[in-house]
């Protein structure tokens, strides 16, 4: 049974059902991605978070999410090397890359090396749950493939 | 060679200015992202009814909006300054006059709500990417611009449009209202600075009227130079 959950989220009031995606967010900003998990949570999405690209490599072998947010500028392992880690593991993971950036060429770049679509920080809630949703679509639809 | 070598230090700096201001709006947009989802958190648990004072959740619905909105105009100042820092990553690029003239025209505003001049912007759609140097467009802009402060008395108006003549991109600008007494629309120093500009980018003025119009104007065309 799919839960519902009814929040406002712009001016047009807007009806999810999203418990079955599983996200992970990848953010070396730690309230940050704290905070996005729990807005996702509060959707009832399943939303999990790590601080650093070991640990999303390490995490996808264990709970393998639907969906990785991956923030592309950290610390350790960059967005773009985790990247590469999730597609040679399971291609059919799908990532939405992060961006601080005022261009989308550094989105774009990751993009062309597997990634399922790129957004801009500070998010745009509606526009990263849009993303996630087709994302979660494509993902299943891969699986499906033989 | 002396001059040579200063140039060549003066590059170095803008270059070395560049990153920094790319870095800090980087960061920038970190800690907004933040304040956002915070924000964003908050509406949540009031949308969501957790907020069982009736009263207490309209005001903080109140400011949590108010906290987005400038969020929202801090992120649009960020993303114009990381893109006008970029500006100085490579002497020459491929760009779009319309998106220069945004990004500094965001800042330059400033200036003229202080002296309460109006400022106009009329960008025309549609108009060719140019392959040139974009710093030193928005350079032009920045002298042209403060010469027209420097001219005009308070409660006038500066019109800056895009546009297209016979393919070459130009941009120009109209000063109107009352004016200080000047004999020239542009001084002799502010002139050398941009003609040596101009010389650069092989741009060439557009128009200049006498300094007696009632409206004056002055535009300059830039070309797009062959990728090398």
């Amino acid at each position: 049974m799919k839960s519902v959950c009814r929040l406002t989220l712009t001016n047009q009031q807007r009806e999810i059902k999203m418990s079955e995606i599983k996200v992970l967010i990848v953010d070396d900003e730690v309230e940050f991605a704290a905070t996005l998990a729990e807005r996702l949570e509060l959707r009832d999405i399943a939303a999990e978070t790590v601080n650093n690209g070991k640990d999303a490599l390490s995490t996808i072998l264990i709970r393998p999410p639907d969906v990785v947010i991956l923030d592309l500028k950290m610390p350790d392992l960059s967005g773009l090397e985790v990247l590469q880690g999730i597609k040679t593991h399971d291609p059919s993971i799908e990532v939405i890359m992060l961006t601080g950036h005022g261009s989308t060429s550094s989105g774009i770049e990751g993009m062309e090396r597997g990634a399922f679509d790129y957004i801009m920080k500070p998010i745009d809630l509606d526009l990263l749950l849009e993303k996630i949703n087709q994302a979660y679509e494509q993902r299943k639809n891969r699986r499906k493939q033989p | 060679m002396k001059e040579n070598r200063e140039n060549e230090l003066r590059t170095l700096q803008l270059d070395f200015l560049g990153r920094i201001l790319a870095g800090f709006t980087h960061d920038l947009k970190n800690h907004l992202a933040i304040i956002q989802e915070s924000n964003g958190l908050i509406s949540d648990l009031i949308a969501m009814g957790r907020i069982t004072d009736e009263a207490l959740a309209a005001k903080l619905q109140k400011i949590v909006t108010s906290i987005q909105g400038r969020v929202g105009q801090a992120t649009d100042m960020a993303n114009n300054l990381n893109g006008f820092a970029h500006r100085l990553d490579t002497p020459l690029s491929t760009f779009q006059v319309n998106d220069l003239l945004a990004e500094e025209l965001t800042f330059l505003r400033r200036f003229t709500r202080l002296r309460q001049i109006d400022l106009k912007i009329e960008l025309h759609e549609g108009l060719p990417a140019i392959h040139n140097n974009p710093s030193l467009v928005q350079y032009v802009v920045f002298k042209l611009f403060t010469m027209a402060l420097k001219k005009l008395k308070n409660h006038a108006l500066i019109e800056i449009a895009s546009g297209e003549e016979n393919n070459v991109v130009k941009i120009t600008f109209r000063l109107s209202g009352e004016k200080e007494q000047f004999d020239k629309l542009i001084d002799d120093e502010s002139a050398a600075a941009i003609q040596e500009a101009l010389d650069r980018m092989q741009a060439r003025v557009a128009e200049l009227s006498q300094a007696g119009d009632e409206k004056q104007e002055i535009g300059f065309f830039v070309p797009s130079l062959a990728k090398t």
